[in-house]
C-alpha cells in the first residue's frame, strides 16, 4: 500500500487515509463527486427494484425487455476484459515494454468488473435468488450461466493477481494472470453468445460477436488505460518515467490498431446487413438513417472511431493532451456502441408486417432517470474506486518491475 | 519463500477446485433433486391425467369467429393472467395478431387481402427446441418430457433473456405486482410475483386432473384441437394429414408445436 515493509497494517491505513484526506481539493472534489454518484445509484437501483417496481422506474418493457443497465454491464465487463488482456501482454506474456502500465491496468479490471456486478445486480429483478440457483440449480445450456461463473472467477484471480503484483510476487502473480486471461476470454466469447446464439433475432445471431466483443474490448482496454494512467500523473503532480511513457506509446498504437480492426469489423457488418433479410434490412435503414443515424454516424463512428484515431496518430504517443481526449472520446462513444448494439437488435417487432417499411411502427426505448442514476452509480463506483486506489497505493510508484522482471518471470520476492 | 509459495499454491490450488467444484458436481445433483415435481413419470400419469408423448395444438382459424376472445379469456380467468391496462406492460398467454404479422416471413404484398387480415390466435409454440429454455441460467423454464415447456417461477431471477431469446415473444414479464391487477382470482391456479417471467403452459394443471386446456374447452367453433402428435390416431394427427398447415418461424429449428391450418 505504498508504505515501507516495516510499517504495520493499522500504520499503512492511517498512511493511505492521510494521503486521502490531503489529496487537495480538486482530487477530493471529484471523489465526493463519484462517491455522491454511486451512491445515488444504489440508492435509485434498490428504490426501483425492492420499492417501485422496474416498470414504474426503468424503461424496459415487454418488446424491449434488455436496454440501458445491460448495455451498461457490457460497457464495464467488456472494458474490464480489455484491461486484463492489455495488461497481461506484459506481465504474463513476457513483453517488457508492457510492464510499467500493469498495476494499474489489473486494479482498473478488477474496478471496473466490480462496477459491471454493481449494475447487472440493480438490473436483474431478483439478484438474491441469481446467486443461490446460479451455484443450486445451473443450467449448463446457457450462456449467462457460463459467463456468470467464468467471470466470477476471473475476477477472484484478478484479485489474487493484483495482490501478488503488489507484493512484487510476480511469477505467481504471471500465473494468476494467465488464469484471468483464460477465464475473462471465456466469460467475455460467452457475453458475446448469449447474443450470438439468439436464432430468433436476425441481427445478434451468428459468430459476429464474439469476436468483435474481444475486439472491441481491447480498444476499449487501450483506451481505459491511456486515459487513467494520464489522469494519475496529473494526480501525482509529477512527469511520466521513460518506461511509462515508452508503455503509453505502445498501448496508444494499440488503441489505433484495434480502432482499425473495430471499423473493418464495423463496416462488413453492415455491408453484410443490406442482404440479410427484411429485419436487417429495416434495422440497417434506422440506424444509418432513421431516428438513430445520429447516435451511429456522430456518438460512434466520429467520437469512437474516426476522431480518436486521427488524434492518436497526431500524437504520435507523445502529446498526452491529444491522447487524453482520443481516449476520453472513445470510452465515452463504446458506452453507445454497446446500448444501440443491445436496443437496436430489438426495434423491429416480433410481429412485424408490411406497414413496418414505414417505420411507423418500430419499438422505441427511452430510458428514465431512475435507469441513468444506476448506469451514473457504475460509473460513480468506477470513479471513486479508482481515485481512492491511486491514493492507497500511493501511484503505484514503487514500481520496480522494469529492473526486477525478467520476461515476467524473474521473481523479485525477498 | 519458496515453502511459502508451494503452500500458497497449495491453497491458491485447493480455493480453485473448490470453486470449480459446484459447477462440476451441481448439475448432476439439480438434475437428479432438483427435477421438478410435475416432470416425474408419477406426476405426469396420475389415473385421471391426460398423457401423451408430445402434446401439440392445431389452429383452424377459418372457424374463428370475427371478434370472438373466448379462448383468450378462459385462459386468462384460468391463470390468473393480470390486465394492467397498458400495452407495454402487457402479459399474454393467449392473444391474437393478423396473419401478416404472425407469419411475416410467408406474407407478401399480394396475398389474398382477407388472409392478410385474418386474425390469428397466437400463443407460446411449446418448441421441441425451445430457444427459452436453453438460455435460461437456473433452468426456472424447462421442459417436460411430453414436450410442455413450463416456468418454476420460483427459480425466475428476471433476467429477461427468455423474452428476448423466444422468436414468438411468447413470453411477459410482471414488471409490478400483478395481484391487484387481476379481475377475479381463481384459487386453483397460483398468482405470480414481480420480477417473474410467464406464459402459456397448455393447462397442465387441467391436464393432471383429466381436463382439456382452457381455450381448447371454451372454443365452440372447436377452431382448437389439442392431442398428442407421437398418436397416429390421435384427432390432431389426422386432421392435420388432411389439411395444408403452417409451422410459424420453422426455419430457425424451433420446431414449435403449434400448427396453423389455413
Amino acid at each position: 500500500m505504498g508504505c515501507s515493509e516495516e510499517s504495520t497494517f493499522p500504520g499503512c491505513v492511517k498512511d493511505a487515509a492521510g494521503r486521502v484526506i490531503h489529496g487537495g481539493p480538486v482530487y477530493l472534489v471529484f471523489l465526493s463527486f463519484f462517491i455522491v454518484l454511486f451512491l445515488a445509484g444504489v440508492v435509485s437501483g434498490v428504490y426501483s427494484l425492492f420499492i417501485e417496481g422496474s416498470r414504474h422506474a426503468y424503461g424496459t418493457y415487454r418488446e424491449i425487455p434488455l436496454a440501458l443497465l445491460i448495455a451498461t454491464y457490457i460497457f464495464f465487463v467488456v472494458a474490464s476484459t480489455g484491461l486484463c488482456l492489455v495488461s497481461s501482454i506484459g506481465h504474463v506474456f513476457g513483453n517488457r515494454d508492457f510492464l510499467p502500465i500493469a498495476k494499474r491496468s489489473v486494479l482498473l479490471a478488477l474496478i471496473t468488473i466490480i462496477s459491471g456486478f454493481l449494475v447487472i445486480g440493480l438490473e436483474i429483478e431478483n439478484p438474491f435468488r441469481m446467486m443461490l440457483y446460479l451455484f443450486t440449480s445451473a443450467n449448463l445450456s446457457s450462456n449467462i450461466w457460463w459467463m456468470g461463473t467464468l467471470y466470477m472467477l476471473y475476477m477472484i484471480f484478478m484479485a489474487v493477481e493484483f495482490i501478488l503484483l503488489m507484493r512484487e510476487s510476480h511469477r505467481i502473480a504471471a500465473f494468476f494472470g494467465f488464469l484471468s486471461v483464460l477465464a475473462g476470454v471465456s466469460a467475455h466469447s460467452n457475453l458475446g453468445g448469449i447474443f450470438a446464439m439468439l436464432s430468433g433475432r436476425d441481427v445478434w445471431y451468428g459468430p459476429f460477436l464474439p469476436v468483435y466483443f474481444i475486439l472491441s474490448a481491447m480498444m476499449t482496454g487501450s483506451a481505459f488505460i491511456i486515459l487513467f494512467s494520464i489522469v494519475a500523473q496529473k494526480l501525482r503532480g509529477q512527469g511520466m518515467n521513460e518506461d511509462e511513457q515508452k508503455s503509453l506509446a505502445l498501448v496508444s498504437k494499440l488503441a489505433m490498431l484495434m480502432i482499425a480492426a473495430v471499423a473493418f469489423l464495423t463496416i462488413w457488418k453492415m455491408i453484410t446487413m443490406t442482404t440479410g433479410g427484411e429485419t436487417r434490412l429495416i434495422t440497417l435503414h434506422e440506424t444509418i438513417s432513421g431516428s438513430h443515424a445520429f447516435s451511429f454516424w456522430v456518438l460512434e463512428i466520429a467520437c469512437g472511431l474516426v476522431i480518436p484515431f486521427a488524434l492518436l496518430l497526431w500524437s504520435r504517443g507523445t502529446k498526452r493532451g491529444l491522447m487524453l481526449v482520443a481516449s476520453g472520446l472513445m470510452i465515452f462513444s463504446i458506452f453507445f456502441m454497446r446500448l444501440d448494439l443491445v436496443v437496436m437488435a430489438q426495434i423491429v417487432p416480433l410481429y412485424w408486417e408490411l406497414g413496418v417499411r414505414e417505420f411507423s411502427q418500430l419499438h422505441t426505448y427511452s430510458p428514465t432517470w431512475k435507469e441513468i442514476l444506476v448506469a451514473f452509480g457504475g460509473i460513480g463506483f468506477c470513479g471513486m474506486a479508482f481515485l481512492l486506489g491511486e491514493k492507497v497505493f500511493n501511484g503505484f510508484s514503487g514500481i520496480r518491475c522494469a529492473n526486477a522482471v525478467e520476461n515476467g518471470k524473474a521473481e523479485s520476492e525477498p | 519463500m519458496t515453502t511459502n509459495r508451494r503452500e500458497f499454491l497449495k491453497i491458491a490450488g485447493v480455493s480453485t477446485l473448490s470453486l470449480i467444484a459446484p459447477a462440476i458436481v451441481c448439475p448432476a445433483w439439480a438434475k437428479d433433486k432438483i427435477i421438478p415435481v410435475s416432470n416425474s413419470p408419477e406426476a405426469l400419469s396420475p389415473s385421471k391425467a391426460l398423457t401423451a408423448k408430445r402434446w401439440a395444438m392445431a389452429i383452424d382459424a377459418s372457424k374463428c369467429p370475427a371478434d370472438c376472445v373466448d379462448c383468450i379469456a378462459a385462459c386468462h380467468a384460468t391463470h390468473n393472467v393480470p390486465g394492467f391496462g397498458n400495452p407495454k406492460d402487457e402479459v399474454k398467454w393467449i392473444w391474437q395478431e393478423k396473419f401478416a404479422a404472425a407469419f411475416p416471413n410467408e406474407s407478401h404484398a399480394y396475398l389474398r387481402e382477407s388472409l392478410q387480415k385474418q386474425q390469428l390466435p397466437v400463443l407460446c409454440n411449446h418448441c421441441a427446441n425451445p430457444p427459452c429454455v436453453r438460455v435460461c441460467p437456473t433452468k426456472a423454464t424447462f421442459q417436460r418430457h411430453d414436450g410442455i415447456v413450463m416456468m418454476d417461477y420460483h427459480r425466475c431471477i428476471g433476467c429477461r433473456l427468455c423474452m428476448a431469446a423466444c422468436p414468438y415473444g411468447a413470453r411477459s414479464m410482471n414488471y409490478r405486482d400483478p395481484r391487484p391487477f387481476i379481475a377475479r382470482i381463481n384459487p386453483d391456479y397460483p398468482t405470480r410475483t414481480k420480477g417473474v417471467v410467464e406464459k402459456c403452459n397448455f393447462c397442465q394443471e387441467r391436464l393432471a386432473k383429466g381436463l382439456g386446456p382452457a381455450c381448447v374447452v371454451a372454443c365452440k367453433e372447436k377452431a382448437l384441437v389439442f392431442g398428442d402428435m407421437e398418436n397416429p390416431q390421435s384427432e390432431i394427427r389426422l386432421l392435420l394429414e388432411k389439411r395444408f398447415n403452417l409451422l410459424r418461424r420453422a426455419s430457425l429449428g424451433t420446431k414449435p408445436q403449434i400448427y396453423y391450418i389455413l
